[in-house]
């Protein structure tokens, strides 16, 4: 077999040809079209630039916003928490704001291009109106829709299950998101399912983001610095899948002062330490959470025939240098584990006894490095080199004791199976600040796939007495190891046209090369935002997008078996096209509301055949699937409550998504709902602030089900005559005719997914209560998740059960895991 | 304390994150009985049956009183009968020929009214030749024997067409004295058939060994066993066809089965009738979602639904049309 290796010709070719593509697009597109330093100085433009801070910590804010009131422009700090302004020469009054700190002002001569970082300090902002800048990428102001900021006060306060605030389930409340079944952390975003959103660690994507089959997500809140959300009108620069990004950045580290925390609760405990290494130069940010469930049940197993043993871990490590005012270097590590440990014991007779254990693992490990250069005050571009994996290991054994008159011979059986993937990557992003009516962002990215089949082995040993052994071994690979390139070239301005009209015009361009065959997408990314009046606006997109793998899933959990596959010469790549269009009202201090709505469409989604199931091997997955395509709709009407003692949302989504198979395999080839098509779903999300101890959360949804296949009915089939007594080791005695037909019952689907499960509703209630101390401060988390015990059904099946009168029915049930759950939580800050 | 305490939480865990289940009702205006109606129809046989039941939430029920079948080839009515069932099907006398379009009509006492609609295929090009030998392999790590037949035929065609392996096997013992046979017990009869080294019937998973579970580490089979002896022309477009498979019978364990014969014994003769059907390309696809359902591999909570095709409008079932080519041999061992 030929040897790969990550650089070979084809890898150099795309490295040069997209370094060479931002070359080309800043000396013969960007420089003449926007004017260079030449003009400026000219025209007395000056550019001011720096950082957005935290205060006390260093931390740089992403998206704080810089406004100038006098000339009515502004700007919003990047991903870097940098910003650049170019504007006339003169006295300029800049001001700074950011969600949860107080607004700062700061007073410049600008006669030349200058520096200056503005230090921001915590603190609400309850009275004075804050002006935020309209060149903002997320939220009501922003030419994007569907784009949300979830503010890190909104995921720390929203009360969740045993006290675990989480930040998926946190965007699972936003207008168009759903989870895919009770207490899960997946998201489901307008009709896309869950392998269709993009989620980024500090900028590289994560495979796997769940923990416990899908009931917590991999990101501790005390490690995250911002979480940004778009559900369409996607920036250029995000490409891969089709219906969401999940961008979450974590904490760089407090260059000034070491600080922690540790917190314990029902489910897990966290330790958080940063601090400087070199004081304002060099910082770093530690996390550890860990839950102990199995350390709580192993006092109720002592004793018994059946161990089991599980938890999870999350670690997060970034290290942060500022080499100068224009270098800087980030390192980030993340590694997180699930660990499932089983022992059973058979007593299966007096010859003969049988223990059966597993190990059982799976997780992500991600290592990052990002270097932010400061190319010119108007011009930063940040590098990126990656390294991600996700892999699964099972370890199974038996070990069996054949007991005879003179000793024991002892046999060991073990099973194994591994799958994983592979990412090594590379990215160069650069962001143009020519002037406040344009933005512009361009860059490349090349990413190297190996998507690892399933290798499974056995090897079995037989002790006899000490004196024989037998061992017979045997491994497998179930799929030939598949190695994929996958480039992306991308560019987009946002551009205010006139004081009303703001314009994000973008061009995504992707290449994915998997087994001889490529493929090829160019994606259009057009927003538009208009501005009717001083408290009305109105917002158009139109975004194309291309996915070029897919998550293969046996079953509604999170399975860590499901297995990531990429495209095929037969599977062809996801494509979708969303339109969209809303209205947006600000008249009300303090509040916005808005109106939205889409229409989407999706090619070649996959749908799994009749009888198909993942639990077994993967091997020839592509029979088991047929390409169809999708289409959702929905209007989203959203109340959103910003300033005061009391913040938080209300929204309310209507929405249809439906699927159709390319063949008629699935429900005669009619168009027939898609397993997650929520008709009506309804958020409230509400944090409450009473003084500097006391605040209180409370989240309450409901949802109408989603839609199941059941047979609800028991029909014939016609098959060909025989009888079991072959297989019950005798030959069939009844005279079956060579053209003897018979019928037997099955149950009967007439249509795909023709059965709604109930609806699901809960009311989820938090408290903390706040209190310094010497050296730091302790927060008390009360917490219960489904106040009133609604029993929402996690999943539904058919049954059998008896009637009063003996006959035997069958019956539809579901299954309800989550119920009232109380718990508490003790942190202490340092 | 410390112990109590951690216990006492554990405890509380373990109790709230316990599942519950309820029942939940079905929409009973889905449940209403609709009309089952079955068929498979032999182009070379002049005599048919058609199955009839109605569908209910727990099983299938038998359909009361008279049912008024109606059959039509090729638009023109053939027979109108009106009968009750017995045991569950109906006797319908039909002339039928390759092209011949079958429409079955049917209304019960209760007023479901179903029809169904299906094309007479052409039968195969024969002949059809059958050659047999003996078989042995290692399954359960004893040694098993059986008989492995050999089937060919020659139906070139460069479209896509369908077809069904069917193997009876009749088992009967006899002495032989004088030339003259004398039936010794009752017959048996054998319909299962092992795929051993065929690539054809078994879509590409051709094994060595009958036995051969290839199971993998989640304890699922990593193919559908073709029940139904079920096969397409893709591997031998334009080409003839060669299938073989394997019977095997407690009787062809014993250790007379490899004996040579000689006169005067006791015998035992395996006759076996072997048809090869050509169905439509909708009765494959029944077909198929039969050998799913079926398999071990199967599982209505984990599998994705199979939704068994239908096409009886007014009701539910399927109705098809076979034509078929067929020989028999006859092999005598000793007993």
């Amino acid at each position: 077999m030929k040897k790969r290796t990550i650089f070979s010709d084809k890898t150099l070719f795309h490295l040069f040809f997209s370094n060479f593509f931002c070359l080309i697009v800043w000396t013969m597109v960007i420089q003449p079209v926007y004017g260079s330093t030449v003009i400026d100085a000219a025209s007395q433009r000056h550019t001011i630039s720096g950082y957005i801070k935290d205060a006390a910590t260093g931390e740089t804010l992403i998206g704080a916003s810089v406004f100038v009131e006098q000339l009515k422009v502004g700007a919003v700090s990047n991903a870097y928490g940098y910003y650049s302004l170019t504007l006339p020469a003169g006295k300029i009054t800049l001001r700074f704001s950011y969600v949860g700190y107080q607004t700062t002002e700061m007073t410049v001569d600008l006669n030349e291009n200058i520096t200056r970082s503005a230090l921001l300090h915590s603190g609400q902002q309850l009275d004075e109106v804050v002006i935020t800048s309209t060149r903002t990428e997320t939220g009501i102001r922003a030419t994007h829709m569907g784009a949300e900021s979830i503010p890190m006060q909104q995921i720390k306060s929203t009360p969740n299950m045993l006290g675990e605030a989480d930040v998926m389930k946190t965007i699972q409340l936003v207008a168009g998101v759903q989870s895919g079944s009770d207490g899960s952390a997946n998201l489901q975003v307008r009709g896309g399912s869950p392998d269709q959103n993009l989620v980024l660690l500090d900028g590289t994507p994560i495979y796997k983001v769940d923990h416990a089959m899908g009931l917590f997500s991999i990101f501790p809140p005390e490690a995250v610095k911002s979480v940004v959300f778009f559900k369409s009108s996607f920036p250029a620069r995000f490409g891969g899948r089709l219906s969401s990004i999940v961008d979450v950045r974590t904490n760089d580290g407090n260059m000034k002062e070491y600080h922690g925390l540790f917190s314990v609760g029902l489910l897990s405990s966290k330790i958080s330490i940063e601090g400087p290494i070199i004081k304002d130069r060099t910082s770093f940010n530690i996390n550890l959470r860990r839950t102990y469930v199995d350390l709580l049940s192993k006092p109720f197993m002592k004793g018994s025939d059946t161990q089991l043993s599980y938890y999870f871990y999350d670690f997060n490590a970034k290290f942060n240098h500022r080499f100068s005012d224009v270098n800087r270097l980030f390192i980030n590590i993340y590694n997180g584990r699930d660990v499932f440990d089983s022992e059973i014991k058979d007593e299966d007779s007096d010859t003969e006894s049988t223990t059966n254990s597993g190990h059982m693992k799976w997780g992500n490990t991600v290592v990052t490095g990002r270097w932010n250069y400061l190319i010119s005050p108007k011009l930063f571009s940040n590098a990126t080199v990656a390294y991600n994996r996700y892999k699964c290991d099972i370890d199974a054994y038996a070990d069996i004791s054949y007991y005879r008159n003179d000793g024991v011979d002892k046999q060991r059986v073990h099973s194994l199976y591994n799958s994983g993937i592979y990412d090594w990557s590379a990215k160069w992003d650069f962001e143009y600040m020519p002037s406040p009516s344009n933005n512009i962002k361009f860059g490349s990215e090349y990413l190297y796939h190996t998507y690892e089949p399933e290798v499974h082995g056995s090897s079995s040993r037989l002790d006899t007495g000490g004196t024989t052994t037998t061992v017979e071994s045997d491994e497998g690979v179930s799929n030939s190891r598949v190695y994929a390139q996958e480039m992306m070239l991308y560019a987009e301005d946002d551009m205010k046209l006139t004081n009303r009209w703001q314009l994000n015009l973008g061009i995504h361009a992707s290449m994915f090369v998997v087994s001889d065959q490529t493929y090829h997408s160019i994606q259009p990314r057009i927003s538009s935002r208009y501005q009717l009046a001083s408290d009305w606006a109105v917002k158009a997109s139109y975004t194309v997008m291309s996915q070029y793998v897919h998550l293969l899933s046996s079953s509604l959990l999170a399975m860590p078996t499901d297995l990531w596959a990429p495209v095929t010469k037969n599977i062809k790549p996801m494509k979708s096209f969303q339109y969209g269009t809303g209205a947006y009202y600000t008249g009300i201090v303090g509040w916005e509301f808005s109106l939205e709505g889409y229409y989407k469409t999706m090619d070649n989604v996959l749908a799994y055949k009749p009888g198909a199931g993942f639990l077994g091997s993967s091997e020839n997955w592509e029979e088991k699937v047929v390409m169809g395509e999708g289409r959702s709709m929905g209007l989203e009407l959203t109340a959103r409550k910003t300033q005061g003692l009391t913040t938080g949302w209300v929204n309310y989504t209507l929405a249809k998504s439906d699927r159709r198979s390319g063949d008629n395999s699935i429900n005669n080839g009619e168009w027939y709902p898609y397993r997650y098509d929520i008709r009506h779903n309804f958020n409230i999300a509400l944090t409450h602030r009473f003084n500097d101890r006391w605040d209180i959360g409370a989240t309450w949804n409901f949802m109408t089900g989603g839609a199941v296949t059941i047979g609800s009915k028991q029909t014939q089939v016609i098959t060909p005559g025989y009888n079991d007594d072959y297989y019950n080791g005798s030959t069939p005695t009844t005279p079956v005719k060579p053209d003897d037909w018979q019928v037997e019952g099955v149950s009967y689907i007439e249509k795909r997914n023709n059965y709604r499960i109930p609806s699901s509703h809960s009311l989820n209630l938090s408290a903390n209560y706040r209190k310094k101390r010497k050296h730091g401060e302790s927060i008390w988390n009360f917490s219960i998740y489904n106040v009133y015990c609604a029993m929402n059904p996690a999943y539904v099946y058919v049954d059998e059960s008896l009637t009063s009168d003996g006959q035997t029915k069958r019956v539809i049930k579901k299954t309800t895991i989550l119920p009232f759950i109380p718990s508490v939580t003790y942190t202490y800050k340092f | 304390m410390i112990n109590k305490i951690l216990s006492s939480l554990g405890l509380v865990i373990g109790i709230l994150l316990v599942s519950c289940t309820e029942e939940i009702p079905f929409d009973k205006n889905d449940n209403k009985p609709t009309l089952i109606m079955n068929a498979v129809v032999n182009a070379t046989q002049t005599n048919h049956y058609v199955y009839f039941a109605l569908t209910d939430q727990t099983k299938p029920l038998a359909v009361s009183g008279d049912i008024t079948l109606s059959v039509y080839v090729n638009d023109v009515i053939q027979e109108t009968i009106i009968a009750p069932t017995t045991e569950g099907r109906i006797s319908f006398p039909c002339v039928l020929q390759q092209g011949d379009v079958l429409r079955l009509e049917a209304t019960d006492i209760q007023n479901h009214q179903v029809s169904a609609e299906s094309i007479v295929p052409q039968a195969p090009n024969g002949p059809l030749t059958l050659r047999v030998e003996d078989y042995t392999w290692v399954g359960d790590d004893i040694e098993k024997k059986g008989l492995k037949y050999m089937v060919s035929f020659d139906d070139s065609s460069s479209e896509l067409r369908y077809y069904r392996l069917q193997s009876l096997v009749k088992i009967a013992n006899y002495t032989l004295q004088g030339g003259v046979k004398s039936s010794i017990g009752t017959p048996q009869w054998a319909n299962t058939i092992l795929i051993v080294d065929d690539a054809i019937l078994s879509d590409g998973h051709p094994r060595s060994n009958p036995d051969a579970e290839d199971y993998d580490l989640m304890g699922t089979m990593d193919y559908d066993p073709n029940l139904m002896g079920i096969f397409d022309n893709k591997r031998f477009k334009n080409s003839s066809c060669s299938l073989s498979y394997v019977v095997s019978t407690p009787q062809m364990q014993d250790d007379s089965f490899s004996e040579v014969i000689s006169s005067g014994d006791t015998y035992t003769s395996y006759t076996a009738t072997v048809s090869i059907q050509k169905i439509t390309s909708a009765a494959y696809r029944y077909y198929q979602l039969l050998n799913k359902l079926k398999g071990d591999n199967y599982s209505e909570m984990i599998n994705e639904p199979i939704e068994v095709p239908s096409n009886v409008l007014g009701g539910t079932g399927f109705v098809t049309c076979i034509n078929e080519i067929r020989t028999t041999l006859t092999t005598d061992k000793a007993f």
